[in-house]
């Protein structure tokens, strides 16, 4: 009991005081993802009046066969029984 | 009789089944059919554009047919609840994994986790992060029973898939190649900063503790797993950590 708690104050501490948590702010792009601010808000280009004129086309039967990127992914069949 | 109408004008909107409204609807130029037909449309489309914009790697992942197809049945099956479209599609992920056409792409409800948990990060308030130095402690008892308070925007996601991988081959600029489904799973910490939502991909071990601390806050479960100290110091230095409180010892 007494080891744990001292090795969690050991490890706070050196945890407040790594150089690592000064640094760490600015190495952003490599390691990770970012989505940029300013997409959905409450409301989109197509709820204005202009959305009148397009039509959902989609009628009840659609080919439902996945048609993007996924083709480029190695290690998963795309078709069943494959 | 309101109550009915609206009911009515609900089913209408979402296509469960052709009800008449023509009744209540006057005709103006447009039959009141075709009246009708245009605010259903709208609904529709701006749903789904709510939609894209929010699940924009699902999409680029699936086609932009595959995915208007699969957005319009999630709409019809769960219509929003509330008045605000940023909050629309939380169901979405669940959705995809429940949908049969889908079911050759295992990742794809975990990519849509993912950028659900990116657009919840956004929406989030920021709190002020703790001073690291605010963690150095004379007393060690008090420090292992203190509870550590995290900021409402951390997420984490734990996936079988590379996730991030896939995520980043599909940004733009980015042609979606050379993805391995083999190169295994990934643990994905998920946060606000500033005006942007980012996220980081951590050791299992890292993802335990956060998991530990999202649970009961308590440093001492949290340090019962290994990785802990590291994981720390990286919530500490990207201001993930907002507040710390001493719990009165049990």
């Amino acid at each position: 009991m007494k080891t744990t708690t001292l090795m969690i104050a050991a490890a706070v501490a050196a945890a407040a005081t790594s150089p690592l948590t000064a640094q760490a702010q600015n190495n952003t792009e490599k390691c990770y993802g970012v989505v940029k601010a300013g997409k959905n808000d409450c409301q989109t280009a197509t709820s204005s009046c202009s959305g009148t004129s397009k039509k959902d086309a989609q009628k009840d039967a659609w080919i439902a066969v996945p048609k993007g990127t996924c083709e480029k992914i190695v290690g998963a069949s795309l078709t069943a029984g494959k | 009789m309101l109550l009915e109408l609206q009911q009515d004008f609900r089913r209408h909107l979402l296509r469960e089944q052709a009800v008449s409204l023509s009744n209540a609807v006057l005709a103006d130029g447009l039959s009141a059919q075709a009246r009708l037909q245009v605010y259903r449309n709208h609904v529709t489309l701006s749903l789904r554009e709510a939609l894209r914009t929010t699940f924009p790697v699902t999409q680029r992942l699936v086609g932009e047919e595959f995915f208007a197809g699969m957005a319009r049945q999630f709409i019809a099956a769960h219509p929003p609840l509330s008045p605000c479209l940023s909050e629309f599609g939380g169901a979405f992920p669940d959705f995809i994994a429940a949908f049969p056409p889908a079911a050759m792409l295992p990742y794809l409800p975990d990519v849509a986790r993912l950028e659900w948990a990116l657009n919840e990060a956004w929406h989030s308030g920021i709190e002020p992060a703790l001073e690291a130095a605010s963690l150095a402690v004379t007393d060690p008892e008090a420090a292992a029973a203190s509870t550590l308070e995290l900021q409402p925007s951390l997420r984490l996601l734990t996936s079988a898939w590379p996730v991030e991988m896939i995520w980043r081959a599909n940004q733009s600029g980015q042609d979606g190649s050379g993805i391995d489904l083999a190169a295994g799973g990934c643990d994905l910490l998920i946060w606000r900063e500033g005006d942007d939502a980012v996220f980081r991909s951590v050791a299992p071990e890292a993802a335990a503790m956060v998991r530990g601390l999202q649970a009961d806050g308590v440093l001492h479960s949290a340090f019962a797993l290994a990785g802990a100290a590291e994981a720390l110091g990286l919530l500490l230095a990207n201001g993930l950590i907002v507040g710390r409180r001493a719990v009165a010892p049990a």
